[in-house]
């Protein structure tokens, strides 16, 4: 089922079938660099942070109930769960500009040894929200601060049709001593690509990835998570104390659906050096019927 | 309950609605920008609200005359929802700034930070409104000033009567009126309105105790609200309007008995300001 009408929409949330959820998220204690995408679920705040855990290398599949995703209001078939508004505002003038991107985080793989250039293998069949993992994109992020030594990062993965041996079609260069939480490969620098790591000509989603392999060693024992998420919405915000705002139903049109179980989790492109232990509000709100 | 738009039209023609102001003379004083405040401790109308009651103990916050925004009578079996807001400040310092509605849903009185002892709650009421607690949020809000910094950690009975959850935050130096909640130790700009909760933990039902691992000063009273809506202020003097239907899709429900009143966050320090506005209510 789905919303039919914005009576009916209207006639849903009057009957109580909508939630509403207020978040923050904490910057760690080191400044962020214009340019590049911070991955916010890994941060202290509301909710939890992501402590990226699991066997390393292994596939860990992520839902609403891990702790660290945005709370939207648990299971709701046969109805389907859209979100209607959201908003997001920091009183930190480094905050802004920057954007905010909401992703459900189908999960990862940690433990991505940063400081090795041999092939590593990832393990585990990925559970999906999104059948064949139709528009899912992945990113690496740093779980510890990387080595100095310049590396690119090279991947295989199988894509949305089943195809395995999909790999990255350019160079994809990492950013040396890359910071938690960085998305290691985006940024400003050549070869830079962010918040998403390159996909193969043609693909338009990811089922699984089957190994990752540095160019060369970090330098520095260091580890990183890859990703397996579907974007939902991008929120830029703008100015110091004011509030930036979505409406997703006439401003936006869009009521992008929330899977049952979804882990909602925020991305964060640095539009400034955003200052260390800088809070970010928000909220997010969001109706089903 | 509304069934469609033009429900919502025929109820505002037929006078099934209510439409209330409020006019905040002065508002507490922040200690520095990114801070959150609480209104109600605020001069004006609704009425100032000095957190009385007994020290520890559960007491239940019901709107009543002017304690609370005022919603109009109960209208059971109807609801009551927001239909639109409108803020608006004279003072430069407040804008930009953020506003969030929230329904005062029970406090605890005069909780001593200057006290390393773990204070045991005295859970004598039960929530008025929202009594599972789903989505009801915890905000320490000092009634006497604190002078210090320290970790506070926060023992409640979370909304599927969970007792024993925990979770913690920072005191600041903080004015009274001040919501004082820090992620970060000694960092302002880490203020936020809400303790966080528990992993997995979607409200709370009761606060069991409060423990300072250190003396932070003065009091406060721990307040469960159940949060309404955002508004933001953009500039002085500039009413901003917001209406649901339209601009969020949401009908925020106000129970019978719901006391609301704001909490508000800025850039700037020190600010201590002229705030007014509307909501109106409707019935369905």
């Amino acid at each position: 089922m789905s919303f039919t009408s914005l009576d009916d929409l209207l006639s849903e949330i009057s009957a109580g079938k909508t939630n509403r959820y207020d978040w923050n998220k904490i910057t760690g204690a080191a400044a962020y660099t214009a340019g590049r995408w911070y991955d916010l679920s890994g941060l202290n705040g509301t909710p939890i942070a992501n402590p990226f855990s699991g066997t390393a290398l292994n596939w860990q599949t992520t839902t609403e109930s891990s702790g660290f995703s945005i709370q939207h209001g648990g299971n709701v078939t046969p109805d389907t769960k859209h979100l209607t508004t959201v908003g997001a505002y920091s009183a930190v003038a480094t905050a802004v500009p920057g954007v905010l991107m909401l992703c459900d985080l189908q999960g990862y793989y940690p433990g991505i040894d940063m400081n090795t250039l041999s092939a590593q293998t990832l393990v585990g069949t990925p559970t999906l929200r999104y059948t064949n993992g139709a528009g899912l994109r992945m990113f690496l992020v740093a779980r510890a601060t990387t080595g100095a030594t310049a590396h690119n990062i090279g991947y295989s993965y199988t894509n949305q049709a089943g195809t395995a041996g999909r790999t990255n079609p350019v160079t994809v260069a990492a950013t040396a001593s890359a910071i938690v939480p960085h998305i290691v490969h985006s940024g400003t620098a050549a070869n830079n690509y962010g918040p998403f790591l390159p996909m193969a000509s043609g693909d338009t989603g990811i089922r699984s990835v089957q190994s990752v392999t540095l160019s060369a060693a970090s330098g520095s024992a260091s580890t990183a998570a890859l990703c397996l998420v579907r974007p939902l919405l991008t929120l830029p915000l703008t100015t110091a104390g004011v509030a930036a705002e979505r409406d997703l139903v006439n401003q936006m049109p869009s009521l992008p659906q929330i899977m049952d179980g979804a882990c909602l989790t925020w991305l964060y492109f640095a539009g400034a050096a955003t200052a260390a232990s800088t809070n970010i509000n928000g909220f997010t709100e969001n109706a089903w019927g | 309950m509304f069934n469609r738009i033009v429900d919502v039209g025929l109820a505002a023609a037929n006078g099934n609605g209510w439409q209330t102001w409020m006019h905040k003379t002065s508002l507490p004083v922040f200690n520095a920008g990114g801070m959150w405040a609480d209104s109600s401790m605020g001069a004006g109308t609704p009425k100032y609200n000095a957190y009385v009651g007994t020290q520890g103990e559960s007491t239940p916050m019901v709107g009543a005359g002017n304690f609370g925004i005022y919603v109009g009578q109960p209208c059971a079996p109807l609801n009551k929802h927001i239909q639109r807001m409108m803020l608006q400040t004279t003072a430069p310092t407040l804008a930009p700034s953020n506003f969030i509605l929230c329904d005062y849903l029970m406090h605890y009185p005069l909780i001593d930070m200057d006290s390393t002892d773990a204070q045991v709650m005295d859970n004598v009421a039960a929530l008025p409104r929202y009594a599972d607690g789903n989505g009801v949020r915890i905000m320490p809000v000092c009634t006497t000033p604190q002078s210090a910094i320290s970790q506070v950690i926060v023992g409640y009975t979370n909304s599927d009567g969970v007792s024993g959850r925990t979770s913690s935050f920072f005191t600041n130096i903080a004015n009274t009126g001040m919501i004082n909640n820090c992620g970060v130790s000694g960092q302002y700009p880490s203020s936020n309105p809400f303790i966080p909760l528990q992993a997995g933990d979607v409200g709370v039902r009761s606060i069991d105790s409060v423990t300072c691992q250190s003396s932070a000063g003065g009091f406060c009273a721990f307040v469960l609200v159940y949060p309404l809506a955002n508004i933001s202020v953009t500039e002085a003097t500039t009413a901003v309007e917001l209406d649901f239907i339209r601009e969020r899709v949401a009908l925020p429900r106000v129970y019978d008995g719901a006391c609301l009143n704001y909490i508000y966050s800025a850039s700037q320090s020190a600010v201590s300001a002229v705030v007014r506005g509307s909501l109106d209510l409707i019935q369905g």
